[in-house]
């Protein structure tokens, strides 16, 4: 605690002081003692090349770029494989502390590391993460289901509910809690890409389904205009003072806690509360992260955290940029520092209380053993 | 159609000409270093893509994505190197310029790359209209009898032992089901690796079990790939056979589009499918393997038409078959193209100026390629001691592409033993690569479609129409097996081996892989377990079944081929396999000591020094260009070689390490 409260000052006092000499120069020399002039930084992408989280890299890296001292190339390099774990591996391993090697961390990298998968050997919380993007999620079903709303998911009676997803340790996960706790009887069929989700939600072979809001916009939104497709909740979004509320994107549509208060007529307490707290933050507040490795520099990692943030501003600046990012990032700016952190922090510390929960329940529902 | 005509006239300004070419030469020149392909091409273009106006990127990008196809034939038929969609080329193609027909080989492949291409472009144009009922048609049920229909092939591709040939397809069933099972997630055969949890990679086991026991038998030989020094009828002659097998072409074709529209059969599979069909249908099979022009014509056609295939759920439905296409939608966000249903309505002309952009790249890449066929086709006259190095770490490099990993370096050179000995005892290696192929999308359709179905699925039409489709090709099977027994034995030409210790050796070898990989299954879940332990456990009886034919059939029976002991491989008097075996283990330590290009290269200089004697300079000329070609490659394409322990003590560049 003392230890990043004395950063904190650090970092404050520092920022003060750039911001003079900015004033004072009339220029951006800040963090004059970080030059990255001609260096080539790696991101490493633990998943293949066209999945979103490698687009979401893809779109962010040449803007972070021109805005590091020196302007570098930042290459893209995917280490797939293993739910992430090979690439998260490898940056353990292989990242050097100076700012040339970085790494974008998705949900499945963090759940391995929370399941303490024996195949993981990096220490995610080590590393100091320099950027965060949050997403909403949205659950939505298909019209054959015959429901017009989320209250209608009560009383389905035995109608099969059938629901896409790839493992019930990975993001899945974050859909498959909500519906369980909200007492509806998912059948889900494991073992699916997100590719033949969309075209096999169509079919009608699924009738309930989610997805991160820019893909929802994108796909599902014309089909809930057809009136094929019905959107029942979303996963909810945290405000700048902390409380999750409904989510801003689609304010029509009720939260998951709002629901299953409505539905249950309690709001979800106890150890499934806090499984649950650290599923969401998963899912929603902290579905990308970029980090640099353990022991980097604090200049070096001021550097990043002041190009981070000077591309938030430019995204909320420019109306074109901001529709890109919409698209690979998702509606909500990306954070900086030590607010990216703090989301990072609430997905993979689950209290044990909540974890001792969660592993119950997944062993209950799905067979699943988690260490 | 004023749309169509407005795209031709479009594309057709030097402008967007010039893009279109230049997308054409990066597809070349990606396409042409295996193991990279329209992923790795994709991502190269992406950042240039933004702020391009749409019509410049589009023809960019399909430019490249129409002929990365195209370059990769080149090390297919040349080298014997499996590189990526031309993989199944090698069957046929590399003997082919083994009998000094390189030429030919080469020019009738890009003759059926062209046309391929057409017919894929063709197939979108017809797809505009009716790409959602289709799509909406087919659904799980369907793709998974689509999955059996083609593993019905296998009986064609059993060569002269129908029994090793069903057990070559079960084995390839089993190594395809390693790594994570769809159903739980859970893992199996991975021996607590993070390598294996994802399976082995396509490449790694095509190069270990074609390439490398072609490579090693050259080595033994030690003379050029063309046998004879001359090449053949040139390349007039391979397309005068391609159109002579007009109405192949066609129907690979259509099997190539269909796979490409269905985004879960994966479009990688294409050229191993084709093939498939083609010995399945020809009337005569004995010369595939051997250097059947209809072997390079199949996967050629297909794999070219797979694109045209492969863009219809991409640009209509929005959802990707494969990795390019996948980063090809995101370059469409960035460029603004919002794919879906307004592609065939408000947005047709975008439609128009990707399907022109596709069949003239197509059109321009072959041609390209068959004026290059005949010089690069001399190859094959280079004496092979000086390629055979250059082509080992060729493939190391390939198989490296697959996931970048250590892993893939090690799974090879395993893979390698194990291809050598599946060579040489005759075990069909195309009907375990087809099981290989086939194998996950099997195992998750059935677990799938149960879940989704039960059998209900059978009550749909159009699941009838493929069940129809997969009793005629059985029957049609059963049928030629019936046939080929009354005319008598084959084989019965070939010299007969005189022991049959060695044979029946490597059978029991293999039952006890597969006694150990049942009892390793039965410690997992039950839906983990369920597929392996079912292939496991028929494999087991299938192999049992061979071994005691070879234990009691004559000696010059099909089961009991040893091509060590006949005269079906030259080269006895040279140093035995396990020599350059150990040439690929020493490669690797080279590697692990002082990284790819450094251990690349004095590989290099050992293998030449010692194959051909002094002088030394030569070596070194050898040694040198290796180690530039590497870090030009790995400077311009920023790629990463596997690193040695030399880089933890030296600070090197990162192109040399």
């Amino acid at each position: 605690m003392t230890k990043s409260a004395h950063h904190g000052a650090g970092r404050l006092l520092r920022r003060l002081v750039s911001a003079c000499a900015c004033l004072a120069l009339g220029s951006a020399a800040a963090a004059a003692d970080v030059d990255f002039s001609g260096k080539r930084i790696q991101l490493i992408v633990p998943v293949a090349a066209g999945a979103s989280a490698d687009l979401s890299a893809r779109f962010v890296a040449p803007l972070l770029a021109e805005r590091l001292p020196g302007k570098p190339t930042i290459i893209i390099r995917n280490v797939a494989g293993a739910g992430s774990i090979a690439g998260g591996n490898e940056f353990q391993n292989r990242a050097r502390p100076d700012g040339t090697d970085l790494i974008l961390v998705t949900p499945s990298a963090m759940l391995n590391y929370v399941f303490h998968d024996p195949r993981v050997h990096y220490k995610l919380n080590e590393w100091i993460p320099i950027a965060g993007m949050s997403q909403g999620m949205i659950v939505y079903s298909n019209a054959s289901l015959g429901i017009k709303d989320a209250a209608g998911l009560v009383d389905l009676g035995d109608k099969p509910v059938v629901m896409a997803a790839n493992s019930a340790t990975g993001i899945d996960l974050g859909v498959l809690l909500p519906l369980d706790l909200l007492g509806v009887a998912v059948k889900p069929v494991f073992g699916m890409n997100r590719g033949e989700v969309y075209p096999g939600f169509q079919r009608g072979e699924f009738n309930i389904s989610f997805d991160a809001y820019a893909a929802y916009r994108q796909e599902i939104l014309p089909l809930v205009e057809g009136g094929t497709a019905v959107p029942l909740f979303s996963l909810g979004y945290t405000d700048a003072s902390g409380a999750v509320g409904r989510d801003p994107t689609v304010p029509d549509i009720p939260h998951f806690l709002e629901l299953y208060e409505k539905v249950k007529g309690h709001p979800l307490a106890g150890p499934e509360r806090e499984a649950w707290d650290a599923v969401y933050n998963l899912n929603v507040m902290s579905t990308r992260a970029i980090l640099l490795p353990a022991g980097t520099p604090q200049d070096v990692v001021d550097a990043y955290a002041k190009a981070v943030k000077q591309l938030v501003d430019d995204i909320q600046k420019d109306p074109a940029l901001r529709e890109q990012a919409a698209n690979f990032i998702g509606p909500q700016p990306m954070t900086a520092g030590e607010a990216a952190a703090r989301n990072m922090k609430s997905a993979v510390d689950f209290s044990p209380a909540g974890y001792a929960w969660l592993k119950d329940w997944l062993k209950r529902r799905y067979d699943v053993t988690v260490q | 159609m004023d749309a169509v005509v407005l795209a031709l006239h479009e594309l057709l300004s030097i402008h967007h000409l010039l893009y279109l070419l230049g997308g054409v030469a990066v597809g070349m020149v990606v396409g042409v270093l295996p193991g990279m392909g329209g992923v790795a091409g994709m991502a190269m273009l992406l950042p240039f893509v933004y702020g391009m106006e749409k019509e410049s990127a589009l023809a960019l990008m399909i430019g490249m994505l129409a002929t990365t196809a195209t370059g990769d034939t080149f090390p297919s038929i040349l080298m014997g190197i499996p590189g990526g969609a031309s993989s199944a080329t090698v069957l046929d193609g590399f003997p082919l310029a083994r009998r000094g027909e390189a030429a030919r080989a080469l020019s009738a492949a890009f003759t059926s790359s062209l046309l391929g291409g057409v017919f894929g472009s063709v197939v979108l144009i017809g797809c505009v209209f009716v790409a959602r009922p289709l799509i909406l048609a087919i659904g799980m049920g369907e793709n998974l009898l689509l999955l059996i229909f083609a593993l019905s092939m296998i009986g064609s591709l059993t060569g002269k032992s129908p029994l090793k040939g069903l057990a070559a397809c079960g084995i390839g069933l089993l190594l395809g089901s390693v790594g994570s099972a769809p159903a739980t997630g859970e893992v199996r055969f991975t021996f607590g690796t993070v390598y294996l949890s994802d399976g082995i990679p396509l490449i790694v086991l095509a190069l270990g079990v074609f390439a490398i026991p072609e490579i090693v038998d050259l080595m033994r030989q030690g003379t050029t790939i063309a046998s004879v020094r001359k090449l053949g009828g040139g390349w007039r002659d391979g397309m005068i056979d391609t159109f002579r097998h007009w109405w192949l072409v066609l129907r690979v074709s259509t099997i190539g589009a269909v796979i490409g529209i269905l985004p879960g059969l994966g479009a990688s599979t294409a050229d191993w499918l084709a093939y498939g069909h083609v010995v399945q249908s020809a009337r005569d099979r004995s010369k595939f393997g051997q250097g059947d022009i209809r072997g390079v014509i199949a996967p050629e056609a297909a794999n070219h038409a797979v694109r045209g295939g492969d863009l219809v759920p991409t640009l209509f439905f929005g959802v990707p078959g494969s990795g390019s296409m996948a980063l090809l939608l995101g370059a469409f966000i960035l460029i603004g193209i919002d794919p879906g249903i307004r592609m065939a309505t408000t947005e047709l002309d975008l439609t128009f100026v990707i399907i022109w952009s596709l069949a003239i790249a197509s059109v321009i890449g072959a041609i390209i390629s068959i004026i290059l066929a005949g010089p690069i086709a001399k190859l094959t006259l280079v004496r092979y001691a000086y390629l055979a190095p250059l082509i080992t770490v060729l493939m190391f490099f390939t198989a490296y592409q697959a996931t970048q990993s250590w892993g893939d370096l090690l799974s090879l050179l395993l893979l390698c033993v194990f291809g050598l000995y599946l060579k040489r005892f005759d075990w069909p290696r195309p009907a375990l690569v087809v099981g290989f192929v086939l194998s996950p999308g099997l195992e998750a359709g059935i677990y799938q479609t149960a879940q989704v179905y039960g059998f209900s699925f059978l009550e749909r039409p159009q699941a009838l129409l493929i069940v129809a489709l997969i009793l005629l090709s059985l029957g049609a099977g059963i049928l030629r097996l019936v046939r080929e027994r009354r005319a008598g034995p084959a084989g019965s030409d070939a010299e007969a081996p005189s022991r049959r210790a060695p044979q029946l050796a490597f059978s029991l070898l293999l039952m006890a892989l597969l006694g150990y990989a049942l009892v390793v299954a039965m410690q997992t879940a039950y839906l983990t377990r369920l597929f392996p332990a079912i292939v496991a456990g028929i494999t087991f009886v299938l192999i049992l079944a061979v071994a005691v034919q070879q234990a009691l059939a004559p000696l010059g029976s099909p089961v009991l081929t040893d091509h060590e002991q006949t005269g079906a491989e030259d080269g006895r008097d040279r140093p035995g396999k396990l020599v350059y075996l150990a040439w690929f283990a020493a490669f690797l330590a080279l590697v692990a000591l002082f990284g790819f290009s450094i251990g690349a290269t004095l590989f290099v200089v050992a293998f030449i020094s010692v194959e051909c004697g002094p002088p030394l300079w030569r070596s070194a000329l050898f040694g040198i260009a290796t180690l530039g070609v590497l870090a030009i490659l790995s400077y311009g394409l920023y790629l990463e070689y596997p690193r040695g322990i030399l880089a933890d003590y030296v600070a090197l560049p990162w192109w040399l390490q």
